[in-house]
């Protein structure tokens, strides 16, 4: 034991860039291996890969508001992309994919590493980071491969699953909402530690700018706010608490004017279902598919109280942000099921929340858990920092403006298929053109993703509106071809006809997610 | 040395004597007592009622007195238990009656001798008349009428508590001599019954949690350490089960199948403690967990740290394995609530109680935490009112309430709330009583838990009782008549068809006649324990394969073998047999009431040399109202010649290719048809085709087989001349 604390000593006594520097390195490594291993279309990953997202940017690129189900956050930070790239989800994900990988990578590794330092030391938060590295290794051998029967219910290759589609997710593969909140929620609570270590109400407003740009996100990252206020109150920091609610505040605005700018009505405050029976059988089918959910409740139940007992407002702040997304989120219905796979992207934000949990199961070693007996700096407010400045112009002023100037979509420019998160933009690269008994078209950019072509025809314009007050398109059209090249020659004249372009993750498999979709053209 | 003083000497040794045998009288008079009640509940116990348990434990000791290993039907087991050693010489007596009846006697003296142990345990840490208190309740509660049965858990349970008394010395003493006894005992208590693998486990806990509240201890773990790194140790301890339960156990299909659905371990667990607490009489429970937690500044003596260690290893430990049976019983057989493997705790429980009540030890948190489990258990469990409950003794005091006062369910739970109440308030105000009030406490508590206890038991008994009254109703008398009839020579049983009805008429014949030595079934039915084997046919004039070897068959219903019957009971017939079994003729397809579906044969394989069979079809047993009524059934019966064919690969028989004569008719509802047709030398067979089944069910019945109609075959051979 001794000879363990010495080697702890001196892990302790390394400049941590020389340790968190192989550890990046290593988190790139294991996402290159995710990626080549992983199944995907060019650049294309996992299913449901944040269409809807896409569009509310391309649209509020031309200063429109969607009513599709996409709140305002990743829209104001992807709509330079959206634009330059026509609205083709596939010709940008490129830029996205490999902008997310490096710039939020990169700040959740560090985060992690830093939240995990300053509640129990570097060693802690070394190993919080090497967690985050692991984490995808580990939670590949966690769920079983192949077919498997638990308590009459079959489960088929969750492995599988998760390499494919949990995995891309969480490591920013994908054009998602899920990857951004786990980025900016782990940054504000890397920000809330270091406050409550700190003292500083600079700290505070900066968290409070990243979990409300979270909340931009998507709203259901809000069940992340309990847990701060539950930490600033054990540290008694009652006036940054209220600061952190103020600091909200420009999110919550931007969320109303948001969807009073899409539905053109103002939103009813959103309501959370949760439900025990909902979480059980979820918990269920974790067992089912995973190795072991007492090990997982293992991991939540030491790991919190490994931290709390070492540092109570820190380690309160982290059980509680796991709470909310694995206990709260997984207890509500529409959060998606285990059993279907769809679960998986609403827990996303709780990751790194999980990831130090587990490394916080290390204090349990006799004698590391011990409570740290530092004075902590008492609560003060400091002159607003350059820092707080670029925050609030960038994450507070920026997007309420935005939003702000932002006015309904007009007619026929993004259409809605089966459901509010299926929209996509309506694009005029198709250059849909219908020659006598043939229908043909140019395919859109796609940066080496293999799309496929559905066509689809009515005998009107095939719009209906999705809601009242707004000029998305439903579409009420057939889908009579799936083709992989670019002509149809089976035209009824006198039909509408559109073309989509559609892509799957496996590549061999024509079909899939919905990206884009041509103006009607007319069959003579 | 003087004969004066060799006299002196001689008188104060008898003196010696005679004083110990008085201070032994009262605790000698209490198991007296005990075994007196128990045995008049035993001889009230005609027969065995408990299958195939008692019968397991019965032939495994039979074997054991006759040939001196274990088997169970002719084939040898491995060991499974001291017991059956224990009851083994009673079987050299005269009969099966006599050897029942000593065994149930001796079941009483060694269930009672659990008193013995409960007293010098209970002896170390409290007063004389507590201990007796503590030793008379221990062998009071409802699970000793456990004692009427052919069963494991009679040694099990006095070992249990000769374990623990052996432990606590060796921990508390820790010389030579006690801590080698105390290991002695832990390491035979599993080969006693299985379960007491928790006892040297828990020997093995208690003595960690001894070291661990020592100076040793404390001085292993430095003075820094905190309450805090004691649970932080305690979490990555279970960590470090949760990892091994996936990665090794799930190896183990007992505890794969029981930790699938471990949601229902604590389900299980509950509804045994809620017995258990009920049976005990719910004080023992508040009051015994309450004394588990010394006062602020108490001096604890080395045994009470040794009791209060064991305590608490048996508390988590048997509650567990009762969870993780319950919860692999509810898989594999059925839901039991398995006070079964719980009672071993009412002796220390009892202690506990007298040290609480007697030392007042009795702080409040821990005795409003106890009281609130109490509470939650008493209120939460699901009362069983089945008279003879063997897996839930503990419930008994309730079916008295309902048997005997006549009160309803309703009743009976405010009654048990009421007794939560005065328990707690009892054990409430004994922290104040001091002097002759609290003596005076102290004797009503152990009168009242004695009463309960024992009322408990002895309802438990007499369901036992009423159960074996009407077994033995169905039973010949005497019951043991195959065995008279043979003269002890062996008997292969050969049924067919069997319920589970005819299965525990099967075990029970199989108990009372040792001259039994198979049981086989045409048709996979035969019940438990030991092997069964399923004969085949052999040849087409019914021999069957493999033969028993045996100087008799027993034939149950269906089954008509050649030869002359020399006894009989029932359906049960007693022939001799001179080679392998050859039946004289066989039914397929028609049930024990006669009852067919869509297909019925008769094969005929010996004694016949011509002439006609007939056909009985009826359905006089089925008269639905003729609005709604189903049509005739249509039968076409077929006779021919019988070969042995190959059916889904098995050697079944068969109708040859060349039938003799077939007939077809109806047969409506509520009458009888008789179809006759010609038959010669057997082997012959006959089949009948039905079309135009229903299901009673559709007509109001609660019957929901799909029937065709009854049927019977009767050969009459020709008439000669």
């Amino acid at each position: 034991m001794r000879r363990l604390r010495a080697f702890g000593r001196r892990v302790e006594e390394i400049r941590p860039a020389f340790v968190l520097a192989p550890l990046l390195a290593a988190h790139l490594a294991v996402v290159v291996v995710v990626a080549a291993q992983a199944r995907h279309n060019g650049w294309l990953y996992g299913t449901d890969a944040g269409g809807h997202d896409w569009t509310a940017a391309w649209a509020l690129g031309h200063l429109w508001a969607t009513d599709s189900g996409a709140w305002y956050g990743l829209a104001a930070l992807l709509w330079p992309a959206a634009l330059a790239f026509g609205g083709s989800l596939p010709a940008a994900l490129p830029v996205v994919v490999v902008a997310q990988v490096l710039v939020g990578g990169t700040a959740i590794l560090l985060a992690t590493y830093g939240i995990g330092a300053r509640i129990g030391g570097r060693l802690l938060g070394y190993a919080a980071a090497l967690g985050w590295v692991l984490a995808p290794v580990l939670s590949l051998g966690f769920f079983y491969g192949g077919d498997r029967v638990f308590q009459g219910v079959p489960y088929s290759d969750f492995r599988g699953l998760v390499r494919d589609i949990v995995v891309p997710h969480a490591l920013g593969l994908t054009s998602s909402a899920a990857f951004v909140s786990l980025v900016a929620l782990t940054v504000a609570a890397w920000l809330l530690v270091r406050s409550l270590d700190t003292g500083d109400s600079n700290d505070v407003v900066l968290a409070a700018l990243a979990a409300g740009f979270a909340l931009g996100v998507d709203p259901a990252n809000a069940v992340f706010v309990p847990g701060v206020l539950v930490a600033l109150g054990l540290a008694r920091r009652w006036r940054h608490a209220l600061a952190f609610l103020g600091a909200l505040l420009p999110a919550a605005a931007a969320l109303a004017l948001w969807k009073a700018a899409g539905s053109g009505e103002l939103p009813a405050l959103p309501g959370f279902g949760f439900d025990l029976e909902t979480l059980r059988i979820n918990s269920t089918h974790l067992r089912g598919g995973g190795w072991s959910l007492l090990v997982v409740l293992w991991i939540a139940v030491a790991g919190s109280y490994g931290l709390v007992r070492k540092a109570p407002a820190k380690g309160t702040l982290v059980a509680a942000w796991l709470a909310g997304f694995f206990v709260v989120l997984a207890g509500v219905p529409e959060s998606g099921s285990v059993l279907a796979g769809t679960i998986f992207p609403s827990v996303q934000p709780g990751y790194a929340a999980l990831v130090l949990l587990g490394a916080g199961s290390l204090l349990l070693v006799p004698g590391w858990g011990r409570p740290t007996r530092a004075a902590a700096a008492g609560e003060h407010w400091s002159r607003p920092s350059v820092a707080v400045a670029a925050a609030v112009l960038a994450l507070g002023v920026y997007p309420l403006v935005l939003v702000g100037l932002a006015s309904p979509v007009p007619p026929d420019r993004i259409v809605v298929k089966e459901s509010p998160g299926r929209s996509v933009p309506v694009s005029a690269a198709f250059h849909l053109r219908a020659e006598g008994a043939a229908l043909s078209w140019t395919a859109p950019a796609a940066a080496g993703t293999k799309l496929s072509y559905r066509i689809y025809r009515s005998p009107g314009p095939g719009c209906a509106r999705a809601q009242e007050g707004s000029g998305e398109c439903l579409l009420r059209m057939a889908g009579v071809g799936l083709v992989r090249g670019t002509t149809w020659t089976d035209l009824a004249p006198g039909f509408s006809y559109r073309v989509a372009a559609l892509a799957d993750y496996r590549v061999d498999r024509a079909g899939g997610d919905l990206l884009l979709i041509s103006p009607p053209v007319r069959a003579g | 040395m003087s004969v004066a003083s060799a006299d002196a000497h001689a008188g104060a040794a008898r003196r010696a004597l005679v004083d110990r045998l008085l201070a032994a009288a009262p605790l000698l008079t209490i198991v007296a007592w005990a075994a007196v009640v128990y045995a008049t509940k035993a001889a009230g116990q005609q027969t065995p009622t408990l299958f195939s348990d008692e019968l397991q434990w019965t032939q495994l000791s039979r074997a054991i007195a006759e040939e001196g290993t274990a088997s169970i039907r002719g084939e040898p087991r491995f060991f499974e238990s001291l017991y059956v050693y224990l009851i083994a010489p009673v079987w050299w007596l005269r009969d099966t009656a006599t050897s029942y009846e000593a065994i149930k006697y001796l079941n009483v003296l060694v269930m009672t001798s659990a008193a013995f142990p409960a007293y010098l345990l209970a002896r170390r840490l409290v007063s004389r008349p507590s201990a007796l208190a503590v030793a008379a309740a221990s062998i009071a509660i409802p699970a000793m009428f456990y004692s009427l049965y052919v069963m494991s858990e009679v040694l099990a349970y006095p070992w249990a508590v000769l374990s623990s008394w052996l432990i606590v010395e060796a921990l508390g003493r820790r010389t030579r001599a006690w801590v080698v006894a105390a290991v002695a005992a832990a390491l035979i208590a599993p080969l006693v019954r299985e379960q007491l693998m928790l006892v040297p486990v828990s020997f093995a806990t208690g003595a960690f949690l001894v070291w661990w509240t020592s100076p040793a201890g404390r001085a292993a773990r430095g003075r820094s350490w905190t309450r805090g790194d004691t649970i932080g140790l305690a979490l990555l301890g279970f960590g470090a089960f949760a990892v091994l339960s996936r990665w090794l156990l799930q190896s183990n299909t007992v505890w794969q199948l029981a930790t699938d659905t471990s949601g229902r371990i604590g389900a299980h667990i509950l509804a045994a403690a809620g017995a258990l607490t009920i049976g005990l009489g719910i004080l023992p429970l508040i009051a015994g967990l309450t004394g588990l937690v010394p006062r602020r500044g108490e001096p604890l003596s080395p045994h009470d740290r040794a009791f209060i260690a064991l305590t608490v290893a048996f508390l988590v430990l048997f509650p567990l394995y009762a969870g993780f049976k319950g919860a692999y019983n509810e898989r594999t057989f059925a839901i039991r609530i398995n006070e079964r493997n719980l009672f071993y705790l009412a002796p220390l429980l009892f202690l506990a109680t007298a040290i609480a009540l007697e030392r007042r030890r009795l702080r409040l948190l821990p005795l409003l935490l106890a009281t609130g489990l109490a509470a939650y258990l008493v209120v939460t469990t699901d009362i069983q009112l089945n008279y003879g409950f063997f897996d839930a003794p503990g419930f008994s005091i309730a079916v008295m309430a309902n048997r005997d006062l006549r009160w309803p369910l309703e009743t009976i739970e405010t009654g048990l709330v009421v007794a939560l109440v005065v328990s707690a308030g009892i054990v409430a105000a004994a922290r104040f009583l001091g002097g002759a009030a609290r003596l005076v406490v102290l004797s009503l508590v152990a009168v009242l838990l004695v009463g309960w206890n024992v009322t408990g038991a002895v309802t438990a008994a007499g369901g036992a009782n009423a159960a074996g009254a009407l077994y033995i109703q169905f039973l010949p008398d005497p019951p043991d008549w195959i065995d008279l009839a043979t003269g002890g020579a062996e008997v292969t049983y050969l049924g067919q068809a069997l319920t589970t009805g005819d299965a525990l008429r099967t075990n029970l014949t199989e108990f009372w006649n040792s001259s039994i030595a198979n049981v086989w079934s045409l048709d996979g039915t035969a019940p438990f324990p030991g092997r069964t084997v399923i004969p085949r046919l052999a040849k087409g004039d019914g021999t069957l394969s493999p033969s028993p070897d045996t100087p008799y068959l027993l034939a149950d219903a269906g089954i008509q073998p050649v030869g002359e019957a020399v006894a009989g009971f029932g359906t049960l017939r007693l022939v001799p047999l001179d080679g392998p079994i050859r039946l004289r003729e066989s039914l397929q397809g028609v049930d024990a009431e006669t009852w067919m579906g869509e297909f019925g044969a008769y094969n005929r394989f010996a004694e016949g040399e011509g002439g006609v069979v007939v056909v009985t079809l009826s359905r006089t047993a089925f008269c639905p109202d003729p609005d709604v009524a189903p049509p005739p059934a249509r039968v076409r019966v077929t006779v021919g010649p019988l070969r042995i064919g190959l059916v889904n690969g098995e050697r079944q028989p068969v109708l040859a290719d060349a039938p003799w004569a077939s007939r077809s008719g109806t047969v409506p509802n509520c009458e009888q048809r008789n179809l006759t047709l010609p038959v010669r030398g057997a082997p012959w067979r006959a089949e009948i085709q039905l079309e135009g089944t229903f299901k009673p069910a559709d007509f109001g019945f609660p019957d929901t087989r799909t029937l065709g109609a009854m049927v019977s075959f009767r050969y009459e051979p020709a008439r000669s001349g």
